[in-house]
């Protein structure tokens, strides 16, 4: 063999290892973006040191320490809320502690509004039937300043009746606006029907009865619940019990404490079975399905397999609800499914947007869902799902400092241990296939309250399924009965 | 009476004036120390031309990741506006490994968040899931970045969605069509003032061949930056994200920006329209300021927030709660690149009523070019300033992530926290009056006054 011709078959070796060795590295580059990764070990969940104290008038003080973070947290929370509003004064609870911030004795409500926004505080108001927590976020280098304002609100208000006035207007307004709404005024039903005994509020608040709140109404609730020994101050920031503790006692000390009287609370409400279906009329193109029952209070060992089945049921997009009704079946726009707890009552409840000509079918898949999983073990792949995405999920629900301060001081309102949402991972961990289906048969066995909110006009060709419906006007009168379709007792 | 001599100036007045200076600045000195921004991050470029910002931050067991592209709707194609958003939208419909919308299911089943965005010039995709699941979402992000699977059924199943999407917009949000009406008048080229989603014309004009080129040319690497913010280790990330990106071919070197072909004066407009869609009488009111120069963008935020942040700024005081001449008011700068504008949007009772509201704005604008703001006004919106800055730098991984992206994208450069905040002590009363004189110019405000039928 010529030299040359040697030289031509080591260059043609050589190119075609070049190539072949390309070859494989390509394909063991893609091999890598077949399939998806497994993921590491889970990471444990570092919860920030938390420390409690209590102050001489009552006032308890919790710190969350957060270093290298130049923005601060303050919660401010009463343990009174619209449930301790009077039936004839609903909006109390929320009138008053937004008049706190409307005047005090030494700043006009336009002062106050000057003063929050130099010192740069955002902050919200948030009135729920047990309690209502105040937020006030802010730069950590204006702490004093927040802090002098705040100790004001709660110390010195003096409810000035102009502000009261616009207050009540403004309240009354928003109430209406909710209304328009056919998945807050379901809601709203929902809890109505379902607390329609138990001697509660929920926090329900009826625009007709705001205008009865007097200055006089405001004071009384401000001195009788509005106190120290009723009331918990979370610091979320950098800082710890000593200094959070020996500030609020130089601001707070001339909150005086009183005894708190509130009434008996009510007893647990109970699972129970609901014969017919209630249609709120709400002029609105679309329709929303709420439906749900009674489950245990906080705290219970149903909580954590209760929060799987929920998961699994109607948590998010990948749960039964939304992937049957929405995605496979296109019954409705959404379909999900949530907990709500109250002082010793615990609720779950499907929420469904749908058109009038889906009501029934979508109705009924629900109900199905439901029944599945009282009929029906969760298959482990399903199980684990859940709980994965409950896992994940959960510091992703503490990401802000806020959320997480409201975690902690919740604790007390629904006395539940201090380790709660340290052993959460461990609890959702231990959930089996069995408690799901245990707590399935325990909850989810009775016929639940069933409340559509929407147009009855547009939607009466469509009921001809539903056996019986009774439809309210908003005002929670009984306007008339279908029955087979069929309006047959027609209250108007 | 103290009579002030020039003595006195000196020997009490300018030491207490230096110490003033240096407080303040050491203020904004030890909150960004205390951000500790540099330290905890990484910057470096892969081969491809790949950027990648790595924050560490241990707090919670999580990552959030932003996937941005230097790509938004000024370079949709003449006569097919709407591409850029059809491309975020497309970016779900699966690639080479990855199904139809399986990205979204992916990163919720593991308890993850995710979405997307585009504005006039960069896309995001972003996620935040448990710290142990971030190559899952490299996994993800690069495969579309890769082998994105564009076929006629996905795009117009895409662009049947988006023109039901504007069909919906029309019908439910009738105000919505004046907001892209003003940007029309505002930027009078097609590729800064057609509207971001399209309309259903030019969305139907898009082809899939149209799609395969805009992807090939700016979903690349080379134009693109990667943030994870985090419970991550750089050293590990970094060998990660060379896995999973590196591989990936580079795009054409040189991606510009379409260059602004509109013209730089345009005049005033005062134009009434009837729509009988609208139940209650509105003002669209905007401004393009032209003349800024390198440094204003400070300057026009603070100008943001005397004017329309928060209930106590000028124009929000006065519409809503001192004269009551709207219901509604919402607005702000919205920022083209090196052209700004101002936009704000009311609603009122009636005509009379938006007449009001419009010699109040007429007369806040002459106001900022007349007087100088106090002092106390100053400080109010440079407290507020630094409040959401440093909010959205600590705030959560995502919001840092975000900003440290675009950031990235606009300047070419990291987030310099220190800097940002020493130059908002440098601004004084002067500056925004300057700064008002020279881009409020009367005969460049626009109003459009809707009233119903």
């Amino acid at each position: 063999m010529r030299n040359s011709q040697k030289k031509f078959i080591k260059l043609m070796v050589t190119t075609w290892l070049i190539i072949f060795s390309l070859l494989i590295d390509l394909s063991a580059q893609e091999r890598f973006r077949r399939n998806p990764p497994y993921p590491e070990p889970l990471p444990p969940l570092k919860m920030p040191p938390i420390e409690s104290g209590v102050l001489s008038n009552g006032l308890r003080v919790i710190t969350i320490t957060r270093l290298n973070s130049p923005i601060f947290t303050i919660q401010i929370l009463i343990q009174a809320g619209e449930s301790d509003s009077p039936p004839e004064l609903s909006g109390l609870a929320t009138v008053t502690t937004q008049m706190l911030m409307r005047g005090t004795l030494t700043l006009s409500a336009s002062e106050i509004e000057e003063r929050l926004e130099s010192l740069s505080i955002d902050f919200n108001l948030d009135v729920q039937s047990d309690y209502t927590i105040f937020t006030f976020i802010f730069l950590e280098e204006n702490l004093e300043g927040v802090l002098s304002l705040i100790k004001s609100f709660f110390i010195e208000p003096t409810f000035p009746p102009l502000e009261l006035t616009s207050t009540k207007r403004e309240l009354y307004y928003r109430q209406l606006g909710r209304n328009k709404d056919p998945e807050n005024s379901g809601y709203d039903f929902f809890l109505k029907k379902i607390f329609a005994d138990a001697g509660y509020n929920p926090g329900l608040i009826n625009e007709e009865l705001i205008k009865n709140i007097s200055q006089k109404d405001v004071v009384a609730f401000h001195q009788k619940l509005i106190r120290p020994n009723n009331s918990i101050i979370v610091f979320n920031g950098n800082i710890n019990l000593n200094n959070a503790s020996r500030k609020v006692s130089q601001m707070f000390s001339r909150w005086i404490p009183r005894q708190i009287e509130k009434n008996a609370a009510a007893p647990p409400l109970e699972n129970r079975k609901y014969d017919s279906v209630y249609w709120l009329d709400v002029p609105a193109r679309d329709v929303a399905v709420i439906i749900g029952n009674a489950i245990m209070p906080l705290p219970g060992e149903d909580y954590f397999p209760f929060l799987v089945l929920n998961q699994i049921l109607g948590g998010s997009t990948s749960g039964r609800l939304f992937l049957n009704l929405r995605e496979s079946k296109g019954l409705a726009y959404y379909a999900f499914s949530d907990l709500s707890f109250f002082k010793n009552s615990g609720l779950f409840w499907v929420r469904a947007r749908t058109s009038p000509d889906s009501i029934f079918p979508a109705v009924k898949e629900s109900l199905e869902q439901l029944t599945f999983l009282v009929e029906e073990k969760i298959g482990p792949l399903e199980l684990e799902r859940a709980k994965s995405y409950l896992i994940g999920n959960f510091p992703l629900q503490i990401q802000f400092p806020e959320q997480f301060s409201k975690r902690i001081v919740l604790l007390s309102v629904f006395q539940l241990p201090p380790d709660f949402w340290n052993k959460y991972y461990e609890n959702i961990m231990l959930v089996s296939a069995e408690r799901v289906q245990e707590v399935a048969r325990k909850y989810l066995i009775n016929q639940p309250l069933i409340i559509v909110a929407g147009d009855i006009n547009t939607a009466l060709d469509y009921l001809k399924d539903f056996d019986k419906i009774d439809v309210y006007d908003r005002k929670g009168q009984l306007k008339a009965t279908i029955r087979k379709g069929v309006l047959t007792n027609e209250n108007r | 009476m103290i009579k002030l001599t020039l003595k006195m100036i000196k020997k009490y007045v300018w030491p207490l004036l230096i110490f003033i200076l240096i407080s303040s600045s050491l203020a904004d000195f030890s909150v960004a120390q205390t951000l500790d921004i540099s330290s905890n991050m990484t910057q470096f470029k892969l081969r491809n031309g790949l950027e990648v910002i790595i924050y560490e931050d241990s707090s919670l067991p999580l990552v959030s990741v932003v996937v941005a592209y230097g790509v938004g709707s000024i370079h949709d194609p003449e006569n097919k506006g709407g591409l850029a958003y059809l491309m975020q939208h497309l970016m779900f419909q699966g690639s080479q490994n990855i199904g139809p919308l399986q990205h979204i299911n992916y990163i919720q089943n593991v308890g993850g968040e995710l979405n997307a965005a585009t504005t006039f010039n960069k896309t995001f995709f972003y996620e935040t899931v448990p710290s142990n699941q971030l190559s899952l979402v490299l996994w993800l992000e690069s495969d579309r970045m890769n082998s994105l699977e564009i076929n006629e059924a996905t795009v117009e199943k895409v662009k049947e969605i988006l023109v039901n999407n504007e069909r919906q917009r029309n019908l439910h949000e009738p105000y919505s069509r004046y907001f892209f009406l003003i940007d029309q008048i505002l930027y009078s080229d097609y590729s800064y003032g057609h509207a971001l989603p399209g309309s259903e014309d030019t969305l139907r004009n898009i082809s899939v061949e149209d799609v395969v080129n805009f992807y090939r040319r700016y979903y690349v690497p080379n134009n693109a930056v990667l943030c994870l913010s985090g419970d991550i280790k750089t050293q590990k990330v970094r060998e990660q994200v060379a896995r999973y990106f590196e591989t990936i071919p580079k795009g054409p070197e040189a991606i510009f920006s379409p260059a602004p072909d509109f013209r730089s004066v345009y005049s005033s407009r005062d134009q009434i329209v009837i729509d009988p869609m609208i139940s209650t009488s509105a003002l669209q009111f905007g401004i393009r300021l032209d003349n800024s120069q390198v440094g204003d963008s400070q300057l026009f935020k603070l100008l943001e927030y005397l004017l329309l942040n928060g209930k106590t700024s000028r124009i929000y005081s006065r519409l809503i709660n001192k004269e009551r001449s709207a219901l509604y008011l919402s607005g702000g700068l919205e920022d083209r690149k090196e052209f700004l504008s101002l936009k704000i949007f009311l609603l009122a009772n009636n005509q009379a009523m938006i007449d009001r509201s419009k010699k109040i704005l007429v007369d806040e604008f002459n106001r900022l070019k007349a007087e100088m703001v106090s002092e106390k006004e100053l400080q109010r919106a440079k407290n507020k300033y630094r409040f959401d800055y440093l909010s959205r730098m600590t705030g959560t991984n995502l919001s840092r992530c975000l900003a440290l992206a675009e950031t990235y994208l606009s300047e070419g450069k990291l987030l310099d926290v220190s800097s940002e905040l020493s130059n908002l002590t440098r601004i004084t009363s002067y500056s925004i009056l300057f700064l008002a004189r020279r881009c409020f110019k009367e005969e460049r405000y626009c109003f459009i006054t809707i009233l119903p039928r």
